[in-house]
């Protein structure tokens, strides 16, 4: 039987003397048995390896241990090649060593085949060490059979460290556990999964890995683990992510613009727009997305103002920005002026690709130039109505007066009062209030009967706030004109003693305004022999007419009493 | 001639000019009225009326009713104004002569008094 082992075989006594070799031995060696016989088969070896070979197979024979060694023999060809070589004792009923057997196996080849197992395992682990990408093979409990130096990097662990440790100890419990999962699934499938997992942090927050994990099987097609890599995506994530949160920031803050921003195809389909303008026209993004832009609600109304938005789009589809004021309709067809562009939108190559139409609601700037355009005409027509005031003025004074000072006199003193009155009610015309102009009744007086005064004590006035009108202005200051001209040539202005108690106070029914003018402290008041002068005349047609009220004249001797009334609404106009 | 004139106009100043402007010419001032009821009433008081010398905006309107009741009566009109006769007014009195504020009280009076005597021919 022996004889047909592919190894070589020997047997010895218990001495070590060797009385049989193997066929196969003596092919190896290409010796004869009387050579080998005993201790001959020393001439075979290498003579620098026999004097370790002797000494422990002495050792055995003294001991009875079994024998194990490697250790290279010579060929018939004259080549030393490796064998390990393995004597076992064989012991009597008494446990005596009687007898050894011996196997000489060749190993040169097995061990060429290990090395160069290892030089390729070696290799290997250079390459996957150099690749950045995370490689690594784990057991069916997950844990790490082998890693690369990326791995290791990644976990701050060393290959010592990192194969006595497992996920646990190098992720969070959440990160582990989610891990740990996908494991055991790709082992349990035994099929391929290509995964986003969260390992580790770094001072943002989590590192993103991309993984790709497969089975790990032996020889027998059996799953002993897994195989996996894994790229780092972090930056790609983040950059990613920024750049969708720039996006969805910009498109809040458009969202929120009331000014309208839109994209359109070359084709005039609008594929793009804010969100404002369509609510503030009361509709949906899809009632306007994905149409002609032309056919929005917007301009709808209007085939004049769709002609020249489909006009515009064909100008700005050959390179030219167009640009025009609009009104459109909004929610409950309501009009607002817009300022409405649009403009080609080039590729990096300078190509037109799309349109890009906007719009501003300048509603507010149409507003302030219609204020400005009926501030101007209301201006306008004032003064045409000042200067025939003033044509009324020279014509009335010269019919009454008897020479040119007095004609003169008459006229400045009018004049003057007509500019007061102006003078008055221009802060309002001017402000940007949109007020049409008013002051009131205590500064129309003072400002008429001041130019009047000896001093400041002369006038007492007494009453509510009450507005004046542009249009009632120029008739109550006419009026107190002519009452201080009238005191301060014949009444109690004349004299530095005299005063003017002037008091207003409306109706109880609100609806009139009673202003008593009374003289005090003047000369004895001569009643006028010519009745109704033009200064009474003009009074009481102002009174009457424009003020809608009545002007009563008190003759006396002590002082003139004055009692206009008027139509409270009137002094507002 | 002794025409009846009515002048409504709600500054006192210019319709006293007016008024005695029209009674240069020889003419019988009616008013002068300073609002649109004034010079309605002053019309149905009135026994005749042959013409009127107008401003537009007064304080309770425009003069457009006033101007009906005097083309009832068939009376010559000049109207004198700072603006203009509102559009419904104008398309109801195509034909009134507008005078732009300032005009002179002479000249309104004798464009008055011209249009009377044409239509006394």
């Amino acid at each position: 039987m022996v004889e047909r082992l592919p190894v070589l075989c020997w047997m010895a006594d218990a001495d070590g003397y060797i009385f049989y070799y193997n066929k196969k031995w003596y092919e190896y060696t290409g010796a004869t048995p009387a050579e080998m016989e005993g201790w001959g088969w020393q001439a075979i070896h290498v003579p620098a390896e026999l004097p370790r070979v002797m000494e422990q197979w002495r050792r055995s024979l003294a001991s009875g241990e079994p024998f194990e060694m490697t250790f290279p023999l010579l060929g018939a060809d004259g080549v030393a090649r490796l064998f390990l070589t393995r004597a076992v004792p064989h012991r009597n009923a008494d446990g005596k060593v009687i007898r050894w057997f011996g196997t000489n196996t060749e190993i040169t080849d097995l061990q060429a085949a290990e090395a160069r197992a290892r030089e390729s395992a070696n290799i290997l682990q250079s390459v996957i060490d150099e690749v950045p990408a995370l490689v690594f093979v784990k057991d069916m409990d997950g844990r790490l059979i082998k890693a690369n130096a990326a791995v290791l990097a990644m976990i701050g662990r060393t290959w010592a460290q990192a194969r006595e440790e497992s996920d646990a100890d190098w992720f969070s419990e959440a990160q582990a556990r989610a891990i740990r999962e996908t494991d055991r699934r790709v082992i349990e499938l035994g099929e391929t999964e290509e995964i986003e997992e969260q390992a580790g942090f770094d001072e943002i927050g989590p590192r993103v890995l991309l993984s790709r994990k497969s089975p790990f099987k032996d020889e027998s097609g059996n799953v002993i683990g897994l195989i996996g890599t894994s790229i780092d995506i972090t930056d790609r994530k983040r950059a990613e992510m920024l750049r969708a949160e720039g996006e969805a920031h910009l498109r809040r803050v458009l969202d929120q613009l009331f000014a309208f921003v839109g994209l359109m195809t070359l084709d005039g389909v609008l594929i793009e727009a804010n969100q404002a303008p369509i609510k503030a026209a009361g509709l949906k993004p899809e009632d306007v997305l994905g149409k002609p832009f032309w056919d929005a609600y917007w301009w709808s109304y209007s085939p004049q103002i769709q002609r020249r938005i489909r006009d515009a789009s064909d100008a700005a589809r050959t390179g030219t920005v167009v640009r025009f004021d609009i009104p459109v309709r909004i929610v409950d067809g309501e009009m607002v002026t817009i300022d409405f562009q649009i403009a080609p939108l080039r590729n990096a190559e300078g190509r037109i690709t799309h349109l890009v139409p906007s719009a501003v609601v300048i509603e507010e700037r149409v507003r302030l130039e219609q204020a400005r355009g009926l501030l101007i005409r209301e201006l306008h027509h004032r003064v045409k109505n000042l200067f025939a005031i003033a044509i009324g003025m020279v014509n009335m004074s010269a019919r009454i007066a008897t020479n040119v000072p007095e004609l003169a006199q008459g006229l400045i003193g009018r004049l003057n009062a007509l500019a007061t009155a102006h003078e008055l009610i221009r802060p309002a015309l001017v402000s940007d209030s949109g007020d049409p102009g008013a002051t009131t009744l205590d500064k129309l007086v003072a400002s008429i009967l001041t130019p009047h005064l000896h001093s400041s004590d002369q006038l007492v006035c007494a009453g509510p706030f009450i507005s004046i009108g542009p249009s009632a202005v120029t008739s109550l200051s006419l009026i107190l004109h002519e009452l201080a001209t009238n005191a301060s040539k014949y009444g109690a202005l004349s004299t530095i003693e005299g005063a003017v108690q002037i008091v207003w106070e409306s109706s109880k029914d609100g609806r009139l305004l009673v202003l008593t003018w009374r003289e005090r402290n003047g000369p004895p008041v001569l009643v006028p022999v010519r009745k109704k002068g033009f200064g009474s005349q003009l009074m009481e047609i102002s009174a009457k007419g424009q003020l809608g009220g009545d002007l009563r004249v008190d003759w006396n001797e002590s002082g003139i009493g004055v009692t206009l009334t008027t139509l409270l609404d009137r002094l507002s106009r | 001639m002794g025409h009846h004139i009515l002048v409504v106009e709600d500054e006192a100043i210019i319709a006293m000019d007016l008024f005695l402007a029209v009674e240069d010419c020889g003419g019988v001032g009616l008013g002068p009225a300073a609002t649109v009821s004034e010079a309605l009433a002053l019309l149905s008081g009135a026994a005749s009326c042959d013409g009127a010398i107008l401003d537009v905006n007064l304080p309770d309107g425009d003069i457009g009713r006033v101007l009906d009741e005097l083309e009832m009566r068939n009376a010559a009109v000049v109207v004198h104004t700072g603006f203009a006769l509102p559009p419904e007014v104008r398309l109801r009195h195509p034909h009134v002569e507008v005078f732009q504020k300032p005009t002179l009280s002479r000249v309104l009076a004798n464009a008055l008094a011209k249009k009377l005597d044409e239509a006394a021919r």
